[in-house]
């Protein structure tokens, strides 16, 4: 991967020349999702003012994070050791699964304290405009997971998001995992706290209408 | 004051696909009776709040109000027409669903397509109402190769231009339709393709919907329609269509689960 010669990202203006570097920094940070070229300028320049031990500090935590971080053999998210944590952790109930696609989206769930379960993480959504089937997602192994998991799986929360892809997903995985004879779950759907009701898509509101409970 | 025309305008969009861009923002890929298919931003999209996200999903039919930019327009705010919910509900027509969006999206580029957008809209209100799927989805194949241009010959062999009794009828994919007995040792790579298969393929192409989604299509019948449609649509669109793959491997499976 060569940041240098990603072109100026600093544009004709650029003092330092394309592979200055400052520009490969300011080329660096742009990889990264979410990061536009201002925010990317704004990064490089925090760093360049930063004293040298505050950049090697972020230089070593990068490397350290590409170098000592594996995939847990049994739930497939990101770990220093497999199985991880929580997989290891006797407390958790064995009965529940819940399936999420990315990493980020079991630290969510964990902030919520209420479930105790365990994850499975699937590395994506099927995604066919990206390219992305099912054989690039980790099916297989979820597959092979609740088969050799001797009955104690008893419910499996499919935590996809609720977007196109993420409910194609989600009905994909139900059709394989009712073939074990497993009760399926879909996470609810509503109004998020804050937002406006006149405002909600059809949708959402349609099914908050639907799954509405009593108080 | 600029002259050169509204700097806000409003359209029916229907969206065909999203991809992430910088901070919180989207690029949302939609076609548009007038404009075609274009790329738009939508941004703060991926902010909880945002009052965007719900109207944005693929396949959703929807009203925009854009703001012309000076690279790709800024969605300002967006109001679901239909999500097409039943089909959003049923995993064969999401996959569907999915599919129609993929081949508009390969089939056209930036700026073309608007012919696309009413038969597009058509199909989708047809697929939430899940009757005769394979007329829905091999009527739509038909339609968008109609209108850019790639109208598959069903009747007349592609080389001599005689017209081919269905019986005795060879294809060719790379060809785009039937070849006669007579020219099927000039043509390369051409295969049998079964009566029924070409006289249903036939019916979808000059019949009017409501009379060829009277046919019944068995599995059988409807697998072998499948595969040369997703050949035909493969090969003129000169790349994958993964979506096919997928729609193949999900009837293949539900077949089976259903003995």
């Amino acid at each position: 991967m060569t940041f240098g010669n990603q072109g100026p990202i600093l544009g004709n203006t650029n003092p330092y020349g394309g592979s200055s570097p400052i520009n490969r920094l300011v080329s660096a940070f742009h990889m990264l999702p979410g990061i536009g070229p201002r925010s990317a300028q704004r990064l490089a320049y925090h760093v360049l003012r930063s004293p040298a031990s505050e950049a090697q500090e972020l230089a070593s935590a990068l490397l350290d994070v590409k170098e000592n971080i594996i995939l847990c053999e049994s739930c497939q998210n990101l770990a220093i050791k497999s199985p991880c944590n929580l997989c290891d952790d006797n407390g958790r109930s064995q009965d529940l699964l819940c399936v999420v696609e990315e990493p980020l989206d079991v630290v969510a769930i964990e902030r919520t304290g209420d479930f105790k379960g365990n994850y499975h993480v699937l590395h994506g959504v099927i995604a066919p405009r990206s390219g992305v089937g099912p054989e690039d997602l980790k099916i297989d192994e979820l597959m092979k997971r609740l088969r050799s998991s001797d009955d104690t799986v008893k419910e499996v929360i499919l935590a996809t998001n609720p977007s196109t892809e993420g409910e194609a997903t989600a009905l994909y995985l139900a059709q394989l995992i009712h073939s074990l004879d497993l009760k399926v779950t879909r996470l609810a759907r509503g109004l998020p706290t804050g937002s406006d009701v006149e405002y909600a898509d059809i949708d959402t509101l349609g099914r908050a209408l639907e799954f509405r409970h009593e108080i | 004051m600029s002259s050169r025309g509204p700097r806000v305008y409003s359209t029916r969009a229907i969206v065909l696909g999203q991809r992430e861009f910088v901070e919180a923002a989207k690029v949302i890929t939609i076609l548009t009776p007038d404009a075609g298919k274009q790329d738009s931003v939508a941004k703060g999209i991926l902010k909880p709040k945002s009052r965007l996200a719900g109207h944005l999903e693929p396949g959703t039919y929807c009203d925009l109000e854009l703001a012309v930019a000076r690279n790709l327009d800024i969605i300002r705010e967006a109001q679901t027409i239909s999500r097409f919910r039943s089909s959003q509900q049923n995993l064969m027509r999401l996959t569907t669903l999915v599919y129609v969006l993929e081949l508009v999206d390969k089939y056209t580029v930036d700026g073309t397509g608007s012919d696309l957008f009413e038969p597009l809209l058509m199909t989708l209100e047809r697929l939430d109402r899940g009757i005769n799927l394979s007329a829905v989805v091999h009527g739509f194949e038909l339609n968008i190769l109609e209108i850019t241009g790639f109208r598959p010959s069903l009747d007349q062999c592609i080389h001599c231009l005689s017209i081919v009794d269905s019986v005795q009828a060879n294809w060719s994919q790379d060809g785009g339709g039937i070849v006669c007995g007579s020219c099927v040792s000039v043509i390369p790579n051409t295969s049998l393709i079964e009566s029924r298969v070409l006289k249903v393929l036939r019916a979808y192409q000059s019949w009017p919907y409501e009379e060829s989604a009277r046919i019944a299509i068995d599995s059988s019948l409807e697998g072998q329609l499948s595969r040369v449609m997703h050949g035909l649509m493969k090969a003129f669109a000169e790349r994958d269509i993964k979506s096919a793959d997928l729609l193949e491997e999900i009837s293949w499976r539900t077949e089976s689960s259903n003995g």
